[in-house]
């Protein structure tokens, strides 16, 4: 039977998550899935919204951002409206108003879904994470976070504490072509930003992880990059040829409408 | 485990399985309006306020509701009478079974903007999934509550 752990200090949660079959808990949105599925049989749950310092949103010194971990995707859409709008857009386009109520932003990345949303338009913004375990704290670009289809850099017993982003630079958007129903998960979802004549593009749904390229803004040549860099597979959603045609399409699309 | 909830207004103890989830705790409390649908929290049956916010109930682990204050159905019911008579005089219900999950929902946004226009109902409620009524007059429900 699975035994509840809930500490407000991150050092006991560190401690907690020590032992075998302990998960961190954030909203436990992706987590219950699991449960129910079969797929995942904690032992002990280790709950992080009560964690004094990991809830919430706060402006840094260089102009940039630190999002607590155990942020819910409402409170994250709320508190960069003004200054990331891309941002806030992609989390409001998540599942719908009650798992983005409960779902968190570390919980989304440690989940490491390539399908996800938030993961991509996080590597567009040049997001940086802050981990804690064992060992101590360490910071590490998002970029090679994502080590393989829901894994991650991410060592035994330790967890996402924050979500640094830098000061807003150029013009950013997040499109999610979704043939299916509205609320599905993206067969193809793109990040862009572009900051002059350069532009990053994230993918999410055509490979086993997200993948982040840096490419020029001109929408033609980056739409051609990103397909190269796809690596789709066929299912539910289409085939990988469907999936990389459209990766072509909606990033030709994101890029234009950014440029326009 | 013992888990201690503010229940549509009372404190009560509730001994559940750890492994529990919040709709299957209510349901054994007679609170039988949130509903299994879907199981996976899209198709919001199973819609009810913890500490003031809609959730899914068949993805929340009860042992995440500890200390929390829970408004069912039943709760809004007793809190805003008038959105359900709106949709029973809207008709923005047939079958019924997604209908104390749209109340729920219903009741959250409009504590949050008591005039909401059209454009924030679709957008609100786009998670309550309903396949009898083809949202119209569902959406003519809230507005109709709004306004009365």
């Amino acid at each position: 039977m699975v035994e509840w752990q809930r500490p407000t200090k991150l050092d006991d949660a560190i401690a907690a998550l020590a032992s075998d079959g302990a998960v961190a808990l954030g909203g436990g949105t992706s987590t219950a899935l699991l449960m129910k599925q079969g797929m995942l049989s904690p032992s002990r749950i280790v709950t992080l919204r009560q964690i004094d310092g990991l809830r919430g949103v706060r402006p840094t010194p260089d102009g940039g951002l630190a999002i607590g971990a155990a942020t819910t995707l409402t409170e994250l859409a709320d508190a960069v409206r003004s200054a990331y709008p891309a941002l806030a857009a992609c989390a409001e386009g998540i599942g719908n108003v009650r798992i983005r109520n409960v779902a968190t932003v570390g919980g989304a990345l440690a989940h490491a879904d390539p399908a996800q949303d938030l993961p991509p338009m996080l590597l567009a913004l040049d997001a940086r994470l802050v981990l804690a375990g064992p060992a101590g704290q360490r910071t590490i670009p998002l970029d090679g976070f994502f080590t393989g289809y829901m894994e991650t850099a991410l060592q035994p017993g330790e967890l996402i504490v924050r979500v640094d982003l830098p000061a807003p630079a150029g013009r950013s958007t997040y499109l999610k072509f979704t043939p299916r129903s509205q609320d599905d998960y993206a067969t193809v979802g793109v990040a862009c930003r572009v900051d002059g004549a350069q532009a990053v593009v994230a993918l999410a749904g055509v490979a086993m992880t997200p993948i982040r390229l840096s490419v020029s803004a001109d929408p033609q040549s980056a739409a051609e990059a990103a397909a190269a860099a796809a690596d789709p597979l066929d299912d539910l959603r289409g085939s990988a040829d469907y999936k990389r045609a459209m990766t072509a399409v909606c990033v030709r699309r994101a890029l234009s409408g950014l440029l326009r | 485990m013992k888990v201690h909830l503010r229940l549509n207004g009372a404190g009560v103890e509730i001994d559940a399985r750890p492994d529990a989830f919040l709709l299957e705790v209510l349901r054994d409390q007679g609170l039988t309006g949130a509903k299994e649908g879907c199981g996976v929290g899209v198709c919001g049956a199973c819609t009810v306020l913890v500490d003031g916010a809609p959730v899914s109930s068949c993805l929340l682990l009860v042992g995440q509701c500890d200390g929390c204050a829970v408004v069912t159905a039943e709760g809004v019911g007793q809190l805003a009478p008038h959105i359900a008579a709106a949709f029973s005089d809207h008709e923005g219900l047939q079958c019924g079974i997604c209908t104390p999950g749209q109340v729920v929902s219903a009741y959250a946004l409009l504590r949050k903007n008591p005039h909401p226009g059209d454009a924030e109902i679709r957008s609100y409620m786009a998670g309550n999934l309903c396949r009898c009524t083809g949202y119209a007059s569902i959406r003519r429900s809230i507005e109709a509550a709004a306004n009365g």
